[in-house]
């Protein structure tokens, strides 16, 4: 099996990592995209490229040519960059199908179904589970993991597993399941169904806390150290004992910051939708979260 | 197999951000006291593993790693293990971080212990107070048992001298082996300039 190299980058304002995954070993340069950030001001509505643009210049420097946009599901606290990455270094945007899902969730809060269509047009492609794709040589496929979001899926390419928020390093844990369609009883299961992987595959995480544990940020645990380790979903660890953990720590969680523009931006695969004399807008629904 | 580079001291400044590595390979102790205040990673040397550390940061093959040590004898054996492990694009910080606060670049203050309250002595005095004690050692064995045991306190003297002289000291690298060297502070940490996750609520 060929195995993907893999650079990531890490924002610290919203702890999250994002990927670029390509392979030194193929003779071709194509590489994918993973969980890019816009970076957002949420009291002055301003964006910025700058995380993004380390990646861009990243991927330039190599003399890669992007194949895949990808997100691993919508992202609650985070806007994607993925827009802004494709006018930059193209490629195709990408996420599951089961985003439907969200779309329709939202659609009550938002009402934004002129510019952010309720069948995810908005995406150059839509996944279906387990469905099998490639980037250049690599061999990629894609799994449902919901419990965090009802569309948390794990992108597997080579030996490198992408799981978004559905796990995280093992002095951290897993996801929260308090969003509308979280479930601590689906993220148990998909658990377990990413412990059940080879022990020597890579898990890569979507974001990491470092500070809980006087470290600095990491992104990749073994199987077999999440198996042994996560504090919150080792392998010993039963499932009704999972579930009421997870629903112990969500317990009066505060909302993420950027909730609401990035909720809106990421069901439209990045844009900020149609606008009014060119300025555009982040709608705040009021007592609606 | 191509080599590590040695660059001075005052081109830390020049070092980017952005894709590119500086560890700090220093014992905890060390790291806790003195500390470049710039983005860097701290590996203490007996743990570092090359191929492990930079998969873990997500850093790539080819991603620049500065190294940095107190004078530049640890760096220089941290850049062998990279080279060794396949890494093209290894530097070694000459002078360590005496010779990076010696040309202006910023470094935090020294304070032993008390970022966490411990009260561990400093590496310079631990070696003042074990040579010193070996030498008094050497000394009374020397009188009441063997004159053999006066080369004790030869070595330790001599040892001093090399030491002062050439800015090596071998007493001070065993005992940043020691126990409570490594306790002062747990594995490896990195230090970020940005303020850190300051968004309340992230999705743990």
């Amino acid at each position: 099996m060929l195995k993907p190299d893999v650079r990531g980058f890490f924002d610290p304002v919203t702890a999250t990592w994002s990927y670029v995954v390509w392979s030194e070993g193929a003779a071709d340069k194509k590489c994918a995209v993973i969980d890019s950030v816009l970076d957002y001001d949420m009291a002055s509505g301003r964006t910025a490229t700058g995380s993004a643009d380390k990646l861009v210049a990243f991927v330039k420097q190599k003399g890669l040519q992007a194949e895949w946009i990808l997100e691993t599901h919508i992202h609650a606290d985070h806007l994607t960059a993925s827009r802004y990455l494709k006018e930059k270094l193209g490629g195709k945007t990408a996420i599951s199908r089961h985003i439907l899902e969200v779309l329709k969730t939202w659609q009550s809060v938002f009402h934004n179904e002129k510019d952010t269509p309720l069948d995810g047009q908005q995406f150059d492609y839509l996944f279906k589970d387990d469905e099998t794709f490639s980037v250049g040589a690599l061999e990629a496929r894609i799994i449902h993991t919901p419990g965090h979001t009802p569309a948390d899926t794990t992108y597997i390419i080579g030996d490198a597993v992408f799981v978004g928020d559905a796990m995280f390093l093992p002095d951290v844990g897993t996801g929260r399941c308090d969003f509308p369609g979280g479930s601590a009883a689906d993220s148990y299961a998909s658990t377990r169904k990413l412990l059940a992987l080879p022990d020597d595959y890579r898990m890569y995480v979507g974001h990491d806390y470092p500070q809980k544990s006087n470290r600095g940020p990491l992104c990749l645990a073994t199987i077999a150290e999440q198996k042994s380790a996560n504090i919150l979903a080792n392998q010993g660890v039963g499932r009704d004992i999972f579930i009421k953990n997870r629903i112990e720590a969500d317990k009066d969680k505060d909302v993420p910051l950027l909730l609401l523009p990035s909720l809106q931006v990421n069901l439209r695969a990045g844009s900020f939708g149609s606008s009014v004399e060119g300025v555009q807008y982040i709608k705040i629904p009021v007592d609606k979260i | 197999m191509s080599g590590y580079t040695v660059i001075p001291a005052a081109d830390v400044k020049k070092i980017p951000d952005a894709n590119a590595v500086i560890v700090d390979v220093r014992t905890p102790l060390e790291h806790q006291t003195q500390r470049l205040l710039r983005p860097h990673e701290h590996m203490p040397l007996d743990l570092l593993n090359p191929k492990d550390f930079m998969l873990r940061r997500g850093l790539d093959r080819e991603t620049p790693v500065y190294l940095l040590c107190r004078g530049g004898t640890r760096a220089r054996a941290a850049a062998e293990k990279f080279i060794a492990a396949g890494y093209p694009n290894v530097h070694v910080i000459e002078g360590g971080i005496v010779a990076c606060e010696g040309c202006g670049v910023e470094v935090s203050s020294a304070q032993a212990g008390a970022a966490t309250g411990t009260k561990i002595i400093s590496l310079e005095r631990q070696v003042r107070i074990a040579a010193g004690a070996l030498v008094v050692v050497g000394s009374i064995l020397g009188y009441f048992l063997s004159p053999a045991f006066y080369l004790l306190s030869l070595l330790v003297g001599a040892g001093l001298v090399y030491a002062g002289i050439t800015d090596r000291c071998g007493m001070a690298l065993v005992l940043t082996k020691a126990p409570w060297n490594k306790a002062a502070a747990a594995g490896a940490c990195s230090i970020i300039a940005a303020p850190g996750p300051k968004s309340p609520g992230g999705c743990a």
